[in-house]
């Protein structure tokens, strides 16, 4: 009993000791590296900026950065504001996609209709999309609203055509194969165009999440309510000349982003590992 | 016996399943340049029901198309194929099909591409579903490798899938496009006598496109030759070899006969 415990415990030694040899060796020497780089960064930037003696209100230090993230932190301001915008790109992202599509899996289904809207899909793709945000305050008003609506409208359209594209690709055998066994429209939708377009509109996704938080924090500078987003946070330092405020959500945005992207990433390699040679 | 007794007259065995009527079918394809290409010029044929034939000719006599044709995937230019009483016009739920190529879904499993078939008919239970893929499996020597996708298989394992998937909804008549091109000599030997067996219990129409002749020999009850140019069937052999077939009957003198007289008959 004690023998084959010991034993027991004996294995999960050696099975750590092999982990931390093998994969948790190179786990710690690569965030080693990311940690040197990463003071290495903030070294170079202190050393600039007292170099070339530069004014603290233009381009702050990293010191009065590091000092105004963390008074945002335990403040509780930071947090609400992550909250407000990753709300708006998230609510936007989700609706914007769905729309994309939706339009996209009908209009490849439906030619005519295809026909028919291709040159409006053409002229609205080609306005920029920052450019109608201020008639989206005025149509949805201050508040989240606004912000999702242009969040949707920057997405909306690379997820459409990307995904019209991707449905279009099916190769002919594949659906000489789907005929010859009576698939309905609705099986070669679902079981071969389905799969076909998934690559298409994660590429999409991969390119558009980080542009919607972009998005949200655009409109939020442009004109915002009571809700303090990240975008909102910018504009209160922009007022107030607090520069190093400023820095401190540019740093938490890049790290949302990441983030974002990582996600995306992560969910693609899931959802794709069929296509992957192995 | 009955079996006896139509082997003896040398005719196709009497089965349930539908003779094939390919009746002056000419079809022209128009190439993207413009040109018009006839890829096959009022040929005609029958096959019996029950009745193994294969075809063979030189690479673009039109063997592909005519097969389409009768999968009723493409129309005829002119002409018209009777599967059974009726005029195909659209693919038939008899029909099970081996393309030339493999065309695997990759995101789908060994065994999901096999259940496609009888997934798509929506008629036999899971249960059942999952019991005949498990029977293809051994059959085509896949045991064990269901769960694996697609892309994690040779050329050959992955042809031997789509002859699975051929045969998922025990097809009444069988349509292949060199199902067995990309195997070594001992898999398509094995792949011979487990196609036989197939055709010996159910009797299903078979029609059977090849390049390799000793394997039509073996195989068939007949094998139409045709040439290109325009594509069309230039002859008409009968294999009066017993039935059921054996190996051994490879080495014989009437064997190698048959062999020379195909051969001698396609164009080059
Ligand atoms: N979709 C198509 N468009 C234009 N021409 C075609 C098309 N399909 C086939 N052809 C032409 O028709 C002819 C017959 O083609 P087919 O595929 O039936 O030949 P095959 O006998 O099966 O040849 P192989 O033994 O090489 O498979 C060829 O000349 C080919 O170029
Ligand atoms: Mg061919």
């Amino acid at each position: 009993m004690t023998d084959e415990k010991a034993g027991g415990t004996a294995a999960i030694a050696a099975t750590l000791a092999g982990l931390q040899n093998s994969r948790l060796g190179t786990i710690t020497q690569q965030v080693t590296i990311k940690i040197l780089q990463l003071l290495g960064g903030i070294l170079a930037w202190e050393l600039l900026v007292q170099g070339l003696d530069v004014d603290p209100r233009i381009v702050p230090g990293p010191a009065e950065v590091l000092q105004s993230l963390w008074a945002l932190t335990i403040s509780g301001i930071l947090i609400g504001a992550i909250w407000i915008t990753m709300q708006e790109t998230v609510i936007g992202f989700v609706i914007g996609a769905v729309l994309g599509i939706g339009l996209a899996v009908i209009l490849s289904e439906v030619p005519v209709l295809k026909a028919i809207l291709q040159p409006y899909i053409v002229a609205l793709q080609a306005v920029p999309k920052v450019a109608v945000a201020p008639l989206f305050l005025i149509w949805f008003g201050f508040g989240m609203e606004s912000k999702i609506a242009l969040v949707i409208s920057i997405l909306f359209f690379p997820v459409l055509v990307n995904t019209m594209a991707g449905l279009e690709s099916t190769s002919e055998e594949q659906m000489e194969l789907m005929k010859a066994y009576r698939a309905t429209r609705w099986q070669t939708l679902l079981r071969v165009k389905a799969y076909v377009a998934l690559p298409f509109v994660f590429a999409a996704f991969e390119v558009s999440l980080v542009l919607a938080l972009t998005a949200a924090v655009v409109a939020e500078l442009l004109g915002s309510g009571t809700l303090v987003g990240l975008g909102t946070l910018i504009k209160i330092y922009d007022a107030r000349m607090n520069s190093a405020g400023i820095f401190a959500v540019l740093i938490v945005l890049s790290v949302l982003g990441v983030a974002l992207h990582a996600i995306v990433v992560a969910a693609s390699r899931h959802f794709l590992s069929w296509s992957r040679p192995v | 016996m009955n079996m006896q007794f139509s082997q003896a007259a040398g005719l196709p065995t009497s089965s349930k399943a539908s003779p094939i009527h390919v009746s002056a079918l000419t079809k022209v394809f128009r190439t993207r340049t413009g040109d018009e290409v006839m890829a096959l010029a009022d040929t005609t044929f029958k096959i019996a029901g029950g009745e193994f034939v294969s075809i063979v000719g030189p690479s673009g006599c039109g063997k592909s198309t005519v097969m389409r044709i009768i999968a009723g995937l493409i129309d005829a230019s002119k002409g018209a194929v009777l599967l059974g009483k009726d005029v195909v016009t659209a693919p038939s739920p008899e029909i099970g099909i081996a393309f030339q190529k493999a065309v695997l879904l990759p995101w789908l499993t060994v065994a999901r591409n096999i259940a496609l078939p009888a997934e798509l008919e929506g008629r036999k239970s899971e249960a059942e579903i999952a019991a005949r893929v498990e029977q293809l499996l051994a059959m085509v020597r896949l045991t064990g490798v269901g769960q694996r996708y697609p892309g994690e298989l040779s050329g050959g394992m992955q042809q031997r899938v789509s002859i699975a998937r051929a045969l998922m909804t025990e097809p009444s008549v069988l349509l292949m496009d060199e199902p067995f091109g990309a195997l070594d000599a001992l898999t398509r030997e094995h792949m011979h006598d487990e196609l036989l067996a197939i055709w010996e219990y159910s009797h299903p129409t078979v029609v059977f496109i090849t390049h390799d002749i000793a394997e039509a020999v073996y195989l068939s009850d007949r094998v139409l030759v045709m040439a290109a140019r325009p594509g069309r069937v230039v002859a008409d052999i009968r294999i009066d070899l017993p039935r059921p077939r054996q190996a051994d009957i490879r080495g014989e003198a009437r064997f190698a006969r048959l062999g020379a007289e195909i051969r001698a008959l396609i164009p080059h």
